[in-house]
């Protein structure tokens, strides 16, 4: 039960990255909810993989997660960039169509 | 019995004979419209050489035994219908006289026809007509037989049609036409029975198995091609009752003898080639060539209807006032008498009267058409306008035309059966013929020669009193007295004329002006068999002696009741008399009125044929095309209740699956809602289901 | 080229309408001579067709594909049906001497529509593409041997026919050619039912598969042969099928020959063919006259009678009943009709009644006046529709009452119309009276020969010629005889004589109803032998038939 402190950590990351993604309507934020729940995983990850220390698997899976997510997270700025550009805002609930109006 | 073989020379000669008259046609076919006048002179030249040939033939080829010239038409299957002719005493004497008669009408007519517009349609016409009723003369097949016959037919209903532009003339061009067809069917269905038996249309083909028919009781036997046929002596009554409507419509018999007095529309040459002396005798030339083929029976029907006609014929013409009338009846009788007499038996008889009747009964139209055209001449010159026809403005005319009058008294003469002529020769053969037949069998068949005696003395009669009409008493053409008068005609038409009257002499036929028969009779026998010769009647030779002198006796009380009765001074008594009883008499009502046949057809046959017309007029247009029509609408309402079914149901059930499409679709479409948390909050939700489904299992 | 005769004849039409249809409107004159340039061809190659055929020898023996000449096979749809067999349907043409007066008679009957139609104004282009097409399926029609090609033609013909009905007629065209099209629909589809049995029930005797499954053909002369037939098929001969009580093989028949003599418009299913005349521009009445119907007697002598002999024989009283009434009833209509046009069609009516009489009559004459009959009505009904339609030309009337005295204003009009009016009543020395001749022969000796048609009917039959001259003559009598009196005044200037393009029709027509009726031989001996094989082989496979039949019945 001593080690589960990191699970519960993870578990409490990814709940606030989840209800950020939900509740919160400015995209910038959802992006941020979504990097909670990279790092949520990225905690697991570490943790499992010091329970078999001969093993470097996790640490690995945990950089190149960490590198994706910086991508990705540029990329999604980008994106957010464009839409602010096309609609003016960065209200998720505004930005519901697919096509341009 | 045997042919003679084919003498080129003869037929090279018949050909060219027979095919003037159609070079005749032609050339006035191609100069129809043209406005030239030579074609008439062409065409009276044409057949001048056709009737000299006819005449070298008769002369040349007379006494030689039935010779054939067959050359092969067309075939069908194995059957060959062959362009066969035959040249016998028969042949060679219609020959003859149609030439003859022909030429002498062509001449009349140059000068008859010479201010019509359309003289050059009226040659060619001719010249078709000579051509298809040499045609008849010479066919030996019965099938081109009843082509030539049609042809005939054809032409004159060109030639009564000629002033098509007179209604009457028109109408009764098609009601001859149609008259005429009626027979031919007989002709044609006699034709077909005897081809469904025989397998063969010629005539002397038909005669040689006749001659050589097998009597076996019930039925006969004939061989054809080592073939043996059977038949019936029923199917032989049936086929000479079929080709005896034929004759009966071509020659004018009961009760087909309507459309000939209607066909005096036509010119009076005309009139007097085809309505009197030719083509109207085909009937009898055709029954006497197929004479052996009728049984007994039928030549009893033949003698009745050939009896019927001539007193039928007699009595109309006695009350008649158009002088055209009056002949046109008289042929209707004369027709009649030689029908008769083939009933009886009497083929030579009835083709010795077709030939003394061609002769002095074309002389009578002749000059009646003579007087006919000088009356118009009249009536042109003096402006006046008159029915040139009618007997009742004539009156006295001997004294105008002499010429004419002779003529006139002489054919009468003849026709009335006065010794001297021709006429007494050959009525005296068939009566004494009918009294020897009704006194072989006796009972009902008396009723012949009674008739037969009977018409002989209305033919005298009427012959009288159309004599006295016409050229006795004074004269009442209008407007004759103060303005000279009726002329006598030029020599074209007094020639042709006098040739017939000389024709109408007893010395051509027999040098004895009393005696039996004519060599005539001799030439036209052909000593072969006959069904009804089969039949062994007892025959029973009447004293000739007797008859001539009853039948003499006769014509002269005919003669002289008509002299009596129409003499100026009686007959304007008589004609008082008839003004004072106003309702003319029931018989001449009836005589006048051809015993109301018109009437009577027009009441029942044209009656029934317009109710038919109508009917299946009706049928089809309220019966087929309703029914039609109400397919068309069943398939329209049908369609209909397809198309509501279509709509309500097929489209129906159509539109609830799109409803409930719809509806899930709806419900999918929500989860689809643009707004990218709730596709989150969803996809997170089905992991954590898919997750707790995983765990719990 | 000579072995390619056929199909040049049948696609010459085809390859003139797609030209025409490439050119603009406009070009009328172009469009006219390339049209006529076609048919124009078409009656060449029949015309060499012809002359070919007097060399050939008379075809004997039994009826095979030997007895056609210029014969083409090619495969047209081939398919593998499984365990059903081979469908195959071929691309089969050739012409024996029952085809070959028909064709050549077609080929000049449509050229001389052609010289007609150039009084067309409207629509150009699509009348003589239309007008190509037409005469493209009719011949189709009468040279192919495949069931399937003759129903493609068949079928194919009323396509155009409905248009040029319907877009070139007079007032009433719509419902004309909606009335032709249902009608001759109504028979189609009986025809179709008919041909869709008898494929389930031939197969092909020359080639049979390696591994014994049939080839399923529409070969019309393998129809003809009882032997090709399955056993136990829908049509099988050989024993009995029932449906209701009447044998299928005779309802098939009656189909096949219910489809056919709406085409030979035949009382009761005639009522098509007055209204379609009626309406049609001049030449559609002369193509529809003197080929349409033909194509329903040709069929009833090349389809239905040699592959359902005993069925033909079964019905052979109903056959010549039909005939008869047809021309006691076709002639009685005539009678009653006061419109020119529609008096000639009862009268086709009626003429077509001697056909079927003759068909029923199955001896050798009553085979050859049928044929006889039907190339001499296609002379003369073509020769009457163009008279009707000299008038029609020149005052838009056709109604006999507005006309009377014609004689003395257009003489040598006159002259044609009495000498086809008498080429129709049947005067002897033109083509008429030979086909009912033959006819009447026929019938008269079928009860003494084989029973077909009792001798009354051919009594009755004879009436018809009594009618056909009561209304030709009434006809002349009321129109061309008499004084000069017309409807309208002004008609009596637009009254003219024939033009010479009327001439160029007509004398063609005079010169044919002449030859033929002087010399039937022309058009008899080119058809005489294979007559004789028709009529044996209706006669023996139609009593063998009927003889199998018995012996299983007891």
């Amino acid at each position: 039960m001593g080690n589960s402190i990191y699970l519960l950590l993870s578990a409490f990351v990814f709940s606030a990255g989840v209800a950020l993604v939900l509740t919160r309507q400015n995209v910038i934020a959802v992006l941020i909810g979504v990097e909670l729940v990279f790092n949520a995983a990225n905690i697991n990850f570490v943790y499992f993989n010091a329970l078999y220390p001969e093993r470097l698997d996790g640490q690995f899976f945990a950089l190149v997660v960490i590198t994706i997510a910086a991508a990705e997270t540029a990329l999604a700025l980008a994106i957010i960039v464009k839409l602010y550009r096309t609609y003016h805002t960065t209200n998720l609930d505004e930005i519901s169509n697919l096509v341009e109006e | 019995m045997e042919q003679q073989p084919t003498n080129i020379w003869i037929w090279s000669a018949i050909a060219v004979l027979w095919l003037l008259p159609l070079l005749s046609f032609v050339i006035g076919l191609v100069l129809w419209r043209k406005r030239k006048d030579g074609l008439g002179k062409f065409s009276t030249l044409l057949l001048a050489v056709s009737t000299l040939l006819s005449w070298l033939i008769f002369g040349v080829n007379f006494g030689v035994p039935e010779s054939l010239l067959s050359l092969s038409w067309w075939s069908v299957g194995d059957t060959e219908f062959s362009f066969s002719l035959a040249l016998s005493g028969i042949t060679q004497l219609l020959l003859v006289i149609v030439n003859t008669v022909s030429l002498l009408v062509h001449v009349y007519s140059l000068e008859y026809m010479k201010d019509d517009p359309g003289k050059n349609r009226y040659f060619a016409c001719l010249g078709l007509f000579t051509f298809s009723m040499l045609g008849i003369v010479l066919s030996d097949s019965l099938l081109l037989m009843f082509c030539f016959w049609e042809l005939v037919g054809t032409s004159s209903y060109f030639l009564i049609g000629f002033w098509y532009k007179k209604e009457s003339a028109a109408l009764a061009s098609f009601k001859a036409f149609l008259v005429n067809r009626v027979g031919d069917l007989g002709f044609l269905i006699g034709i077909c029975l005897i081809y469904a038996i025989f397998k063969t249309l010629s005539i002397s083909e038909l005669q040689g198995m006749v001659d050589a028919i097998q009597w076996k009781g019930e039925v006969f036997n004939f061989e054809r091609n080592g073939e043996l046929i059977t038949s019936s002596p029923f199917m032989f009554t049936v086929i000479s009752i079929c080709l005896l409507g034929g004759a009966v419509g071509k020659s004018a018999q009961f009760p087909l003898q309507v459309w000939l007095p209607d066909a005096m529309e036509g010119p009076t040459p005309v009139s007097a080639l085809i309505h009197a002396a030719t083509m109207v005798a085909a009937g009898i030339y055709f029954i006497a060539r197929v004479f052996f083929l009728f049984t007994p029976p039928a030549l009893f029907m033949v003698a009745f209807i050939g009896a019927i006609t001539a007193v039928m014929g007699a009595v109309a013409a006695i009350s008649q006032y158009d002088i055209k009338k009056v002949l046109a009846f008289s042929t209707i009788s004369q027709l009649g008498f030689m029908v008769l007499a083939l009933g009886v038996g009497g083929r030579e008889e009835g083709l010795f009267h077709l030939a003394t009747h061609a002769a002095f009964k074309a002389g009578l139209f002749l000059a009646a058409g003579s007087i006919i055209h000088a009356m118009h001449r009249f009536a042109h010159e003096s402006q006046a306008h008159f029915d040139a026809q009618d007997m009742r403005l004539m009156g006295g005319v001997r004294k105008y035309m002499p010429t004419t009058f002779l003529v006139f008294l002489l054919l009468a003469l003849a026709i009335s059966g006065i010794p001297m002529f021709s006429g007494f020769l050959s009525k005296d053969a068939i009566i004494t013929k009918a009294f020897s037949w009704a006194s072989a069998e006796g009972g009902v068949r008396w009723i012949v020669p009674m008739l037969a005696l009977f018409s002989a003395f209305l033919t005298a009669f009427y012959m009288s009193r159309l004599v006295m009409l016409v050229f006795f008493g004074s004269n009442k053409t209008p407007g004759l007295g103060n303005k000279g008068g009726l002329t006598e005609n030029g020599k074209l038409i007094t020639i042709p004329l006098l040739v017939l009257a000389g024709g109408s002499l007893w010395i051509w036929f027999n040098w004895n002006p009393f005696g039996q028969g004519s060599w005539l009779m001799d030439l036209v026998a052909t000593g072969r068999s006959t069904i009804s010769g089969l039949y062994l009647e007892t025959t029973n030779e009447i004293p000739h002696k007797t008859i001539a002198i009853i039948s003499i006796l006769v014509s002269l009380t005919g003669v002289g009741l008509g002299y009596v009765m129409y003499d100026e001074d009686e007959h304007q008594a008589i004609a008082e008399l008839e003004e004072k009883t106003t309702k003319p008499g029931f018989w001449s009502e009836l005589s006048f009125n051809n015993w109301y046949l018109n009437e009577l057809y027009d009441q029942t046959v044209v009656y029934s044929f317009n109710q038919l017309t109508r009917a299946s007029s009706w049928a089809d247009r309220r019966v087929i095309d309703p029914v039609v029509n109400l397919t068309g609408v069943l398939m329209v309402v049908a369609s209909m209740v397809v198309g509501w079914f279509d709509k309500k149901v097929v489209d129906g059930l159509v539109v609830l699956t799109v409803r409930i499409t719809e509806f899930f679709g709806n419900i999918a479409r929500s989860f689809q809602g643009g707004a990218v948390q709730k596709y989150i909050a969803w996809s997170l939700f089905f992991t954590l289901l898919v997750v707790t489904w995983i765990l719990i299992k | 080229m000579m072995n390619y005769l056929l199909s040049l004849i049948i696609w010459t039409p085809v390859v003139g309408a797609l030209i025409v249809l490439l050119m603009k409107d406009r070009q009328a004159t172009a469009i006219r001579w390339i049209s006529l340039a076609a048919v124009l061809l078409q009656l060449a190659g029949s015309s060499i067709l012809l002359f070919q055929f007097y060399q050939f020898p008379e075809s004997g023996g039994s009826y095979s594909i030997e007895s056609f000449h210029f014969v083409e096979k090619a495969d047209w749809i081939t398919m593998d049906l499984g365990g059903w067999g081979v469908l195959s349907i071929d691309y089969l043409l050739g012409v024996d001497g029952l085809s070959v007066p028909l064709l050549w008679m077609s080929t000049l009957i449509l050229v001389i529509g052609m010289i007609s139609s150039w009084s067309i104004t409207k629509q150009v282009k699509g009348y003589f593409a239309l007008y190509l097409l037409l005469s493209s399926s009719i011949i189709g029609c009468f040279v192919a041997l495949d069931f399937f090609l003759f129903y493609i033609f068949f079928e194919f013909m009323l396509l155009p026919m409905y248009f040029l009905i319907g877009i070139w007629g007079g007032i009433r065209r719509e419902y004309a050619s909606i009335k032709f099209f249902l009608y001759t629909l109504f028979g189609s589809v009986l025809i179709l039912v008919a041909m869709i049995g008898l494929y389930i029930s031939v197969s092909d005797p020359t080639e049979i598969l390696a591994d014994g499954r049939l080839v399923r053909t529409f070969n019309l002369l393998h129809m003809s042969d009882p032997a090709n037939f399955i056993a136990g098929s829908i049509l099988d001969p050989t024993y009995l099928k029932e449906w209701g009580g009447v044998s299928i093989r005779s309802l098939a028949f009656l189909f096949l020959f219910v489809g056919f003599i709406i085409k030979l418009s035949a009382v009761p299913f005639h009522t098509w063919l007055p209204d379609a005349h009626v309406e049609a521009p001049t030449p559609v009445s002369v193509v529809l006259a003197g080929i349409l119907l033909k194509i329903g007697g040709y069929g009833l002598l090349r389809i239905a009678y040699p592959i359902f002999p005993e069925a033909a024989l079964d019905y052979s009283w109903w056959v010549g009943f039909l005939g008869v009434i047809a021309i006691i009833y076709g002639g009685f209509n005539a009678m009653a009709q006061s419109d020119l046009k529609k008096l000639i069609a009862y009268s086709s009516v009626s003429h077509m009644g001697f056909v079927l009489l003759g068909i029923a009559a199955g001896t050798t004459e009553g085979y050859s006046g049928a044929v006889f009959q039907m190339v001499s009505h296609g002379f003369i009904s073509a020769a009457l529709f163009l008279i009707a339609g000299v008038l029609y030309d020149r005052t838009h009337d056709r109604m006999i009452e507005n006309y009377s005295g014609l004689a003395e204003k257009m003489p040598y009009f006159t002259a044609v119309t009495v000498f086809f009016f008498f080429a129709s009543l049947g005067l002897p020395g033109l083509s008429g009276f030979i086909g009912e001749l033959l006819v009447f022969l026929g019938a008269f000796q079928s009860s003494s020969i084989n029973g077909q048609v009792p001798q009354w009917m051919a009594v009755l039959a004879t009436f018809g010629l009594v009618l056909s001259a009561a209304y030709y003559l009434w006809t002349l009598q009321r129109m061309f005889y008499g004084r000069l009196a017309l409807r309208e005044v002004a008609w009596k200037d637009m009254l003219t004589e024939l033009t010479n393009r009327e001439w160029l029709m007509f004398i063609p027509l005079i010169f044919l109803v002449l030859l033929l009726g002087i010399f039937p031989h022309f058009l008899l001996d080119l058809m005489n032998g294979s007559i004789n094989q028709m009529k044996e082989l209706v006669f023996e496979n139609g009593n063998t038939i009927i003889q199998s039949l018995k012996s299983e019945g007891s």
